[in-house]
């Protein structure tokens, strides 16, 4: 049997296949809901929404500086919350951003290699990204919190707190994040959630992009 | 109705009849990428989603046909890999058993769809593309790669083929029984 013998064969088969009632079915669904059917291309959605959260992060941390610069002065270790959620919102920004810009450029009407190789760098630049900050929060997580204690109480509640105190909450942060790679191995398979923590702790999900424009690039060079 | 709303209701219209025209193409490409009942509505819905997003952009100079491939694949293509996919098998059986349509079936069809599954999509893309008759030329446009690479990929795949029939010791006869 050889290629050329198939096509007829091929063509034979698709022609019966448009004639199933299960292909007919589908066809006369897809038409009734094509109207009705919100968009599945999540593809902007996902960082539109980081963006905006990011943005009102980074505006928060801000302004809680400039709100508390004569206390920084006195006491700038007490700055540490907001400089933390300030960096990782303002990465977040830049990283969401460059997103958008490259999805921007997706058009499904030009050819499938261009557009499946910005498809890969949109993916392959949002899991770097989600593993960075994975990576960054989980032993750092206490200083999220006690932000939000400063914000609520004041400036000063930070103070109270001693080295020793923050250097065992760091301990903990590790702990936690040990546990939860434990948990994602343990049920990676059945949540969607832990696979995806799983997939960040051990960077499959970076390997996976990074290969998938690796296939891409050896498609193209041939 | 304002003309704005009269133009969309046209516009919708001609869409739907170009769409069914060509309707064997996104069966075509639905079937190689995906052979599960839900999974194939889903695809379906998919492209024809991406089909009207993208039916204002579409330059009348080209061919439908070939426009329609280039969305249909970019989307199959995406849809294959933004999410890990059951490996459900396979309703083909179903489909080409349907009484209405094929009485028997040829053996050979079997080792098409086998290459097809164990292609890379792209590569996937590339067969359905040739098996549909496109020139080189246009499968080249369709891709967005060199014609020397596509006839350079035409001919590796043509070789895969005869391995795959080479090394299959599949007697003719389980055609008819399950896989």
């Amino acid at each position: 049997m050889e290629l050329d013998e198939l096509k007829t064969k091929w063509t034979t088969i698709n022609t019966q296949l448009d004639q199933t009632q299960a292909s007919q079915r589908a066809m006369e669904q897809s038409l009734k809901q094509l109207m009705l059917k919100p968009s599945k291309n999540r593809l902007a959605f996902e960082p539109g929404y980081e963006l905006i959260m990011a943005g009102l992060g980074l505006l928060w941390s801000a302004g809680f500086v400039a709100s508390h610069f004569s206390e920084v002065q006195k006491a700038p270790i007490g700055i540490a919350p907001a400089m933390m959620l300030f960096g990782l919102c303002l990465f977040t920004v830049i990283v969401n951003i460059r997103q958008l810009i490259l999805i921007s450029d997706v058009n499904y009407a030009n050819p499938v290699v261009k557009t499946q190789k910005t498809l890969s760098k949109v993916r392959s630049l949002r899991v770097r990204s989600t593993q960075a900050v994975l990576l960054a929060c989980l032993p750092t997580w206490f200083l999220f919190p006690l932000f939000l204690l400063q914000s609520v109480v004041g400036y000063e509640v930070l103070l109270k707190f001693n080295f020793s105190w923050l250097a065992a909450n760091v301990g903990v942060g590790v702990l936690l994040s040990a546990g939860l790679f434990l948990l994602a191995r343990r049920f990676g398979k059945t949540s969607r959630f832990f696979r995806l923590v799983e997939e960040a702790f051990a960077g499959t999900a970076v390997k996976r992009a990074e290969e998938s424009l690796e296939e891409l690039e050896a498609f193209e060079m041939g | 109705m304002t003309t704005l709303g009269r133009d969309i209701v046209i516009n919708q219209a001609r869409f739907e009849s170009i769409l069914h025209e060509h309707r064997l193409i996104v069966l075509k490409v639905v079937n190689a990428f995906t052979r599960h009942t839900e999974d194939q509505q889903d695809l379906i819905q998919e492209i024809r989603l991406q089909l009207w997003r993208a039916y204002p952009t579409y330059d009348s100079s080209r061919t439908f046909s070939t426009w329609m491939y280039q969305v249909a694949l970019n989307t199959a293509i995406s849809w294959s890999r933004s999410t890990q996919r059951s490996k459900r098998v396979s309703s083909l059986e179903q489909t080409l058993h349907e009484p209405t349509v094929v009485t028997e079936i040829d053996p050979d069809l079997y080792h098409l769809y086998d290459l097809i599954n164990q292609l890379e999509p792209f590569n996937r893309a590339l067969l359905l593309l040739y098996l549909d008759d496109l020139t080189h030329q246009e499968i080249s446009d369709v891709l967005g790669i060199s014609v020397s690479n596509v006839a350079t990929k035409i001919s590796r795949l043509k070789l895969r083929l005869r391995q795959l029939v080479t090394n299959s010791e599949t007697p003719k006869g389980h055609i008819n029984g399950t896989r």
